[in-house]
């Protein structure tokens, strides 16, 4: 806790200093009060106008806002790197001081201002080093200026995702290689962002303000594009659940058994570093890795009996009805399979996600369906370890089910 | 010949005819553009063309659109160059898609190929004769150029929707014309994408960098492919709801078939009603779970022949709840969910104050389709039949203006359900044309 207290002490430090260290910075450039106060009141601005990503990392306008600032702060020399350092330094500390008001916890907001201060700063220092490497080697064709910004950009967005996913895991407990690649995963919302900014910077010379509109429309398709993909993202998934609930609402299955497993295999899967892909296979084959019960409601089935073959035979062809979910299909096929048989290697094309989903299925039904105590439950899976279940995943249970973050992620 | 063909080759050889003359004419009279910029353009709208996206029911091609338009508002601003012949020989070229040449379609080209070099002709003449001359430095400039986008996307849109729709109407008769029912929606956002264009446009030519293009490029090629990305999220979202309906409608033979119509007549009634695309595509939704409710109930309940006893009814109706309450996870279809207990419902329990316009679609086309089709229990009432009973329904589950609009659509696509000579059987397997 102490470690805690002294990042907290230095967030303060940092959210106080910044704005000073940016007035003396500005002091210095050749920018107007009045150029300062625009160019971070449009920094805060942007801020708040969000777009919709996957990963959970916060992209805004914000991040076009900053890509313009080095191509409007011209000096002759180059980027007035004073001018743009001290509206960046300013700026950070006000989207910290937003975040705060926010309810957001104090080392969280700190942290949120210097990743985006250590950002922009990137940015802004790589683009003005390369645009003065570059000289006039390339002359004014539009390469001295494009080179030096996607060089730029490139090294902005990898500091900013490494850094996000680096502080994420830590409140999350979800590996930073899992954030790391769904962050890498918004390059393209990144992108359309400083291009935005870039966009709007190369043309505030020449046309003044019409340039906000010109450059700010192609960015609305883009936004508008990637709201309907997450809201049609969040509605598929929605779907897939209220589908999945279907056997516990006839009483075919134990109640919330899906909802459940779905929740502590997405813990395991992010905790073993599982790609964002692989996530979403682990969260659907587990919603839906009953769905063959439905059939349960038959009478000739029910006076035939059946297994856990068939069971798993019936829910994988009723998801094989839908093309898109053909790798989930073939998980929920095989997912009440042994991990390894009795003097046998484990069986390598039996993949990770059916794994998972067995260990999460076989908790949930000791924990829930027996009332079983937590270190019970675990117990019980400990000594099918080896042989019923992939040893590795069990781990990462106890893991999760070890932390409070863990458990009240996995409770639903 | 086959009629079909006939008629596509007459509409093809006049549209091809009209667009070839339309190419040649302005290739006798307008200066040659820079080929440089113009190669750009021409790459970057076949590429968006090639790939085209449907953004929802309306906004289709709308990317290639206002490339062609940024195209036109450069060379129109340029000096000795004019917007027209860009524009068509640049819309030529785009005539021709892989789907067509995988297909092996002629008949989409060459009607295509008229369609698109007379409508950027029409969108040429107009930036040409707004903007030609306009003084670069001067403020008023950007909204010309934002004007005379605009105008000239609605003159593009216009025309060659025009010639679409005709060519449609004349070759495939009256069905197939959904997508453009709702022209002014459509308009607006043309509008919209005209002024964008143009405007885009003027900043490359005012600015002068090609990074400018660049920079432009990559922020509408982002938003195209996460558009097409959305698409395919979408298409598989419906593909794997339908497929799931389609699994579990297996279990009953006698019900095979039936959500799909459902669906069908749900869109028919809500083009009838002039429905957006938004709305259109919730209706779909909602008609493709409103049976899922059955999975709930046991199948020797579901299949049982006559009438039910009350207790047995109560189970159903518990099931409905249940599935009710299941279906509300699902955001956007919360405001329906009454409709998947529609079959469920007794006069008595019926609350008309929750009852939407939606959902008495919906339920209306779900018991014209019972009714019209052969159940375990009964054959299929005719067509006439069964309006005369959805009218004399007295709970108020069937909105007025909802049968008449299904009636009135299927007037309009001269479609006949139900058991009146015809075998019922054929109702059952054949479907509807499309949907």
């Amino acid at each position: 806790m102490a470690e805690r207290s002294v990042f907290s002490v230095m967030s303060v430090i940092g959210l106080v200093s910044a704005p000073v260290l940016g007035v003396m910075a500005v002091a210095n450039s050749g920018l107007t009060w009045f150029q300062v106060t625009v160019a971070v009141v449009a920094l805060l601005v942007g801020s708040m106008i969000v777009a919709s990503v996957s990963s959970g990392n916060r992209l805004t306008v914000a991040i076009g806002v900053a890509a313009a600032l080095p191509f409007v702060f011209v000096t002759p020399a180059g980027v007035d790197l004073y001018g743009v350092a001290g509206v960046y330094l300013i700026g950070s500390a006000g989207l910290g001081l937003i975040s705060l008001t926010r309810g957001t916890p104090l080392l969280r907001s700190g942290g949120f201002a210097g990743r985006q201060l250590v950002g922009f700063v990137t940015f802004a220092t790589v683009f003005a080093i390369v645009r003065r490497m570059l000289g006039t080697a390339v002359g004014e064709s539009g390469w001295e200026v494009l080179i030096p910004f996607v060089t730029a950009g490139v090294a902005w967005f990898f500091v900013d995702v490494g850094l996000w996913a680096v502080f994420a895991s830590e409140y999350r407990r979800v590996s930073a290689r899992y954030l790391g690649l769904a962050g890498v995963g918004d390059a393209n919302v990144f992108a359309s962002l400083v291009a935005t900014g870039a966009l709007f910077g190369l043309m505030f010379d020449a046309l003044g303000w019409w340039a906000l509109p010109v450059s700010l429309l192609p960015y609305s398709f883009a936004h508008s594009a990637f709201r309907r993909f997450q809201e049609t993202r969040s509605t598929y998934k929605q779907t897939i659940r209220a589908l999945a609930h279907i056997p516990e609402a006839a009483g075919l299955n134990l109640f919330g058994h899906a909802d459940r497993t779905s929740a502590m295999s997405v813990a395991m899967a992010k905790d073993l570093g599982l790609s964002p892909e692989e996530v979403e296979d682990v969260e659907f084959a587990a919603l839906m890795h009953d769905i063959g019960r439905i059939t349960l409601n038959e009478t000739t089935v029910l006076d035939q009996g059946w297994t856990q073959d068939d069971l798993a035979r019936w829910g994988s062809e009723i998801i094989a009805g839908a093309p898109s979910l053909n790798r989930v299909s073939g998980y929920v096929r095989r997912q009440y399979e042994p991990y390894r048989k009795p003097g046998e290697e484990s069986d390598p094309t039996l993949s990770v996600v059916a794994r998972i989903v067995k260990v999460a299925s076989a908790y949930d039904a000791a924990a829930t369906g027996e009332g079983l105590s937590r270190l019970e439950a675990l117990e019980q899976l400990h000594q099918g370890a080896a042989y019923e279940y992939d040893p590795e995943v069990v781990a990462s249970l106890r893991r999760i089910l070890d932390t409070d973050a863990g458990r009240r992620a996995v409770s639903v | 010949m086959k009629p079909l063909i006939r008629r596509q080759a007459r509409v093809a050889g006049a549209y091809s005819l009209l667009g070839l003359v339309c190419l040649v004419g302005v290739l006798a009279v307008t200066n040659r553009p820079d080929w440089l910029t113009w190669v750009v353009f021409a790459f970057a709208f076949v590429a968006l063309e090639f790939k085209t996206v449907e953004v929802n029911d309306r906004m289709l091609q709308s990317s290639g659109l206002m490339v062609l338009l940024t195209a036109g508002t450069v060379f129109a601003l340029r000096p000795n160059a004019s917007a027209l012949f860009a524009m068509v020989a640049i819309a030529a070229l785009g005539s021709v898609i892989p789907e067509d040449v995988r297909l092996k379609r002629w008949f989409q080209p060459l009607a295509n190929f008229g369609q698109m070099v007379v409508s950027a002709a029409c969108a040429g003449v107009i930036l040409d004769q707004m903007l030609t001359g306009a003084p670069l430095a001067s403020p008023y400039t950007l909204a010309r150029v934002a004007l005379a986008g605009g105008l000239a996307s609605v003159a593009y849109t216009i025309v060659n929707l025009t010639m679409v729709r005709y060519a449609v109407k004349y070759v495939y008769g009256q069905r197939n014309l959904q997508p453009w029912s709702g022209l002014h929606v459509l308009l607006i956002s043309q509008v919209t994408l005209g002024a964008v264009g143009g405007l885009i446009g003027a900043g490359l030519v005012i600015v002068g960098k090609p990074a400018v293009a660049v920079l432009v490029l990559i922020v509408y090629l982002i938003a195209h492919l996460s558009f097409s990305s959305y698409s395919q999220l979408r298409e598989a979202h419906q593909s794997a709801l339908r497929g799931f309906v389609k699994v579990l409608e297996a279990r009953d033979l006698y019900t095979r078939g039936h959500t799909e119509r459902v669906a069908y007549f749900s869109q028919l009634i809500g083009e009838e009603l002039r429905y957006t695309g938004t709305q259109l595509e919730r209706l779909r939704f909602a008609s493709l779970i409103h049976d899922l409710g059955k999975l709930a109930i046991p199948g020797d309940l579901l299949q049982k022949q006559g009438s039910l006893l009350p207790e047995e009814k109560a189970e159903m109706r518990q099931a409905a709840r249940k599935v009710e309450e299941i279906l509300g996870e699902v955001d956007f279809l919360r405001p329906m969910v009454s409709i998947s207990g529609v079959h469920y419902i007794d006069v008595d329990t019926f609350d008309a104050d929750t009852w939407s316009l939606d959902a008495s679609i919906v339920a209306t086309a779900d018991a014209f389709e019972a009714m019209t089709s052969t159940r375990s229990y009964r054959m299929a009432l005719s067509q006439a039949e069964a309006f005369a009973e959805l009218r004399s329904d007295d709970s108020g589950r069937f909105f007025p203006d909802v049968v008449n609009a299904l009636e009135s659509g299927l007037v309009r696509t001269g479609e006949v359900y139900g058991g009146s000579g015809v075998p019922a059987a054929s109702q059952a397997t054949g479907g509807p044309p499309h949907g």
